[in-house]
Formats: C-alpha cells, structure tokens, sequence
C-alpha cells in the first residue's frame, strides 16, 4: 500500500510536463496497448469473454505504469511501477471490497460481485441532476419510499436557494449545502426510512463544503460519500488527496468514479476500456476506496451506445477478474413521455447485471422506474453470457426503434409524479407498462 | 515538390515533412500566400474532414493543430503584411473551482485549427486571471468552461468584473460546460453559448464578424 503522503513527494518531485504534452503521451500509449493486447471492440458482443477482460486488465496496469497521473496543480507528472500498480490489484484480489452503508433497519452491505453470481446487484437508486426547491423532497421520496432501493448513491443538487446561488468555495455553497440536507432528511422521514444512506454529497463540490457538511445531525459516515476521482483522462489536484486523507481519517468511504471518453484521447471503446481501468488502478492506489461507478460516454454526450456498452462490461469484466472492487454503473437516461425512459434504464441494468456489476449507481430517473430496474437486475442475475448477449442486444434495438421519441418529450420529475401523493401520474405509468410489455418480448425477464 | 504534398503531409500529420516541404516552397519562390492557403489550411480542412468522420481523434486535432503552427511560423516572415491573418484572439479555460479539462482543450484545439490564436490558461482559473490574460494578450474573446452547477456562479464573476471595471465591449465572452445554457449565458450578460466544440467555432466566427 502507497500512503497518500508518498503521493504528495511524487507530486512535488516527478517529472515536470505541461498537460498537452501529457495529454498526447497517453493518447498514444493507450494506442500502443490496445495494438499490443489486440483489443477488439464487437458490436455484436457487448457483455465481453474474459480473454478480453483480461487483456484490458493488463494493458491498463501497461498504460498506468507508463504514464503515471498528471498533477494540475504542480505540472508534474505521478510515477507508478508496473510492480505498484500490480500490487494495488492484489491487495485487493485478496480482499475483494464489501463496505456496510446505512443504519439500524436501513443498513446494507454491498459486496464484490461477479457476472456468474445468482446475487443480483444492489439497487444503489436516487435522485440526481439539478432539482427545484418546490419538488426536492417528493423527489427524494419517491426513491426513498421503493423498499428495494437499498442505498441512494446520490441526491439531487439545487443550482441555487430562491435567489442565492451555490457559488463553489464560498458561503453560498454552504448555505444551499445545509438546505438539501434539513431537507434530505425530510424526505427520509416521510418514507419512513431516516437510516438510509444518501451517498455522494450532490451539490458541494469545494473541500471546505464538503468538510463543513460532515457533523452529527448533518451528514455522518454511515450515510455519505466524498468524490476523490481521478478526472478523465488520468488528472488529479491536492483537493483529491486533500478529501482522501479526510475520508481515512473520518472512516467515510470515498467516492470513486473512472471516467473516459470515447472520440476524445480514447479514440473508441477498445481505447475507453482501458483508460476506465487505469483509472480505476489509480484512484484505487491512493483512495482504497471499495466501490468505484464506471462513466462513459462520447465526446457529444452520447451514452447507452453500443460502444458505451461494450467498454462498461469490457472494463467492468477486468475488475471482476482482476481487481475485485465493487463496481458500479449509472442506469438511468433522458426522463421522457415515452417508453423510451425506462428501457434506457432497464438496457443499462441488464448489461451491467451481466457485466459483473455489484451495484447499480442511479438506477431510473425516478423511483418507480428504479423499482422496474431492480426486478430487471433479480431476474437477469446468473444468466449466462450468450443469453445475456442476446437479450442486451435485443433491448439495443428496441432503444433505438423509441429513440427519436426523445426530441421535444422531455420532463422533469414534476411532470410524471403527483407532489402531494409522491406517486407517479397514471399516464406515466401506462408508457413504463407499455416500455415492459415490450421489454419482455425482447426476452427481459420480467 | 507541390502545394499539394504540404496539404497532404499536414492531414496526415507528418510534422518533418510537412516543414521539409514548406522550406522548399518557400526556396522555390512559391508565393507564401498560397503556401498558407492551399497548403497548411487545406491540410487543416482535411484534418477536421477526418475529425467529423471519426478517422482522427483528439490526439490528432491537437497534433494537426502544433503542425500547422510550426508550418505558419516558418511562412510568417514571407508574407506581405496583413496576410495571414488570424481569426481572433481567444483566452480560454476552466473558472475557478472547476478541474475538468478535456471539453475546453478540444473547444481550444478546434479554434486553433481555425485559424484563432488561442491562449489555454488550464482549470481552476480565478476570474481575473482571465481578464488580465485577456488584456495582456489584447483578446476578443474569452471563453468559460464550467461543468458544475457551483462552478457557473464564477462564469458570472468573470461577467460582472468585466462590466464593472469597464471592459464589457472590449472583449466578448462565451460559455460551455455540461449545465450551462443559452438561457444562463443571456442571463449573466454572455455574449454567447456553445454545445460542443464545433459550435463554439461557428459562434467565434460570427462574433468576430459583428
């Protein structure tokens, strides 16, 4: 194990590059890899074979012990050895990660999973993106109140508190930062389950926010995670280890997520694959964190693409195999008046259940979709690879067939939910009837 | 030894080659304006061509776009006055308390390609870092990136100092990031906002047309 203050001596002593120069060792090392692993995107094969899982492990571990991660602040550039870097990914293969969230009746353990298992994954739900002040807690709610969500991964942030706008740094970001959390709490209540864990702190972004949120009463390490990811591609900044030391000292479990982007210095998914798992591998070295949510999507924010599919599973595969992490995807889309938005949902949470996932980072857009991902992950758990293939590849071309449905038909929550009741409207609920009926004949056991 | 062999050698990024030929050219007595024109440009046009058509990547931009600048360095000092030309001034980066760089590298990289000169000042950049760069460098344009809804607010800040100090018409200001809007860019007094890295050229283009 590195200790973070060994990170901080790299960070002031490695080698001094500007971030373009950086930019463009990694998008050709990354090349250099995938050649040398032969690393072959199939559209055709979204939940990967493990000879590719495995390759993209160690074309990783190559990519990470070549270029190390930049440092924003410094301009220097972060050494690994290859030994390091192998070392992070056997420490955990020995102790595959499993951290208990919540409290008392709310408490859940979420455990490293692999893609064979019968155990489905954990249906880590919640609200996310930017709410309003009027519909921030029947939002919260209506995933709080769905037994089997059993941990929220996030909460909905609020841009701005009546006229005042959560500014990063400053008092503002506080204000609106214990605004969400009285109300937070709120919504726990109401749906009759204050032990929940509410994840990563939503609209706090700055390391004093953050810190000032963490008391009794406010947030506590039972029901939180503080983000120290690794920015795509491969960049960090003190406020990563800042909130990685504090994490450690305060027994909070820290929020990890690799990000890449296809068409960007990943030139496609083959590429994507890879970048995601080195850093994973990076993050891991510093952060110990036991579970990590995998991102991608293209450079014109594109996701739930065939490429996107095929690098989640390719990169969750790795770490199923190689590392051992919990893992996690987002399975949530655009909120629509279609069947469009819950078999974006339910397309995600099939591939992701067949990829090995161990927890589903905000399933659905809101609770009654993420109740319907849930079933999807129960039944699709242990199913074997072909199948799994052929079910995601038929839900693909179902997605697509609804897909022009989106242009001009997106809502926000208050649309499809009823405030007062903290149900959802009944015309809502025939277009995820409909979106099921037809998932089911794609062979999604419903 | 043609015009067209520097197009060529620019698009498909072969650097040594590319300045071999332009020296060449420029020894031969071609008119440097059309070394510039019908050689570095349309080397670049083909870029962005295999760019649109998922054939070359970010890397590529940002190799084609170091490339053309070496080539346009060499020609510089042929040319008769005025020619040559770039497209505008830009100062860009991430605002304060923002760290996500790669949207704002590739918006830069596309700007360059087109003929702007671009100063990249990095992620996490107070708001008058940009003005001073801005005025320093003597801009017409700066351009914001922030990827968070705590993050906009110092696009806000960068507005508000500009119009307080007197600098509002002196340089235009754009936005981009995943929660930012034309709608938030009207309302904080930008002159513009831009979805992705292409638009944010057109927009440059058309503001530096007014």
């Amino acid at each position: 194990m590195i200790p973070i203050i060994e990170f901080q001596k790299r960070s002031l002593t490695g080698p001094v590059m500007k971030s373009d120069e950086f930019d463009m060792e990694f998008a050709m090392k990354i090349r250099e890899v995938v050649q040398k692993y032969n690393i072959e995107y199939n559209e055709n094969e979204l939940v990967v074979d493990d000879a590719t899982a495995d390759a993209v492990y160690q074309a990783a571990v190559e990519l990470l012990a070549h270029v190390g991660i930049y440092h924003m602040d410094t301009e220097r550039v972060i050494k690994f050895t290859k030994e390091e870097v192998e070392q992070v990914a056997k420490e955990y293969r020995e102790n595959p990660g499993k951290h208990t969230f919540g409290k008392e009746k709310d408490e859940v353990t979420i455990e490293y999973r692999a893609s064979t298992d019968k155990r489905p994954p954990t249906l880590y739900s919640g609200s996310w993106g930017v709410a309003q002040e009027e519909w921030y807690v029947p939002y919260i709610q209506s995933f709080a109140q769905e037994e089997s969500i059993k941990a929220m991964g996030i909460t909905a942030g609020l841009a701005k508190l009546g006229d005042l706008k959560a500014k990063a740094g400053t008092v503002s970001e506080i204000e609106v930062g214990l605004w969400e959390q009285e109300h937070i709490k709120e919504a726990l209540e109401k749906a009759g389950r204050p032990g929940l864990h509410v994840g990563l702190l939503a609209t706090l972004s700055s390391p004093g926010g953050i810190m000032t949120m963490m008391a009794p009463g406010l947030r506590e390490a039972h029901n939180t995670q503080i983000g120290v990811h690794i920015i795509p591609e491969m960049k960090i900044s003190w406020s990563q280890f800042v909130l990685a030391k504090f994490c450690q000292v305060r027994g909070i479990q820290p929020w990890q997520s690799s990000m890449s982007m296809i068409g960007g210095l990943c030139r496609n998914a083959a590429d994507a694959s890879v970048g995601l798992t080195a850093n994973l591998l990076g993050q891991l070295s510093y952060a110990r964190g036991q579970l990590c949510s995998l991102f991608t999507n293209h450079m014109d924010g594109k996701s739930a693409t065939r490429p996107t599919h095929w690098a989640y599973s390719a990169a969750a595969r790795a770490s199923e195999r190689n590392i051992k992490v919990c893992i996690g995807g987002c399975a949530s889309g655009v909120l629509c008046k279609s069947p469009f938005t819950l078999i974006q949902s339910v397309n995600m949470a099939t591939l992701f259940t067949a990829s090995g996932m161990s927890y589903c980072w905000i399933a659905g857009n809101t609770g009654i979709e993420a109740r319907y991902a849930g079933e999807v992950m129960n039944a699709m758990a242990g199913m074997e690879r072909g199948q799994a293939n052929e079910v995601v590849n038929k839900v693909m071309e179902l997605q697509s067939k609804y897909a022009p449905d989106v242009k001009g038909n997106t809502c926000k929550f208050p649309d499809v939910y009823d405030l007062e009741t903290v149900q959802p409207h009944q015309w809502y609920v025939d277009y995820l009837d409909k979106a099921k009926e037809e998932l089911a004949a794609c062979g999604v056991p419903y | 030894m043609s015009i067209q062999e520097i197009a060529q050698a620019v698009e498909e990024l072969k650097k040594d080659q590319a300045l071999s030929l332009v020296d060449q050219a420029i020894k031969g007595g071609i008119d440097p304006v059309q070394i510039v024109q019908d050689g570095i440009v349309t080397g670049l046009q083909g870029i962005g061509k295999r760019f649109e058509a998922e054939e070359y990547f970010l890397a590529e931009l940002m190799m084609g776009g170091k490339i053309s600048q070496a080539c346009i360095d060499l020609v510089t000092p042929y040319l008769p006055e005025n020619e040559g030309a770039k497209a505008g001034t830009v100062v860009i980066g991430a605002v304060e308390g923002d760290l996500h760089d790669i949207g704002y590298s590739l918006v830069a990289t596309q700007l360059e390609l087109n003929g702007f000169e671009v100063h990249k000042l990095g992620v996490n950049i107070p708001a008058m870092t940009f003005i001073d760069k801005a005025k320093e460098k003597n801009a017409d344009i700066i351009g914001l990136s922030a990827f968070l809804v705590t993050t906009i607010p110092n696009c806000n800040e960068v507005v508000d100092y500009l119009r307080d100090m007197g600098l509002k018409d002196k340089f235009k200001v754009i936005i981009g990031g995943t929660e930012t809007s034309q709608e938030k860019a009207e309302a904080m007094g930008a002159d513009g906002w831009a979805k992705n890295a292409v638009g944010a050229v057109d927009l440059c283009k058309k503001l530096m047309a007014k």
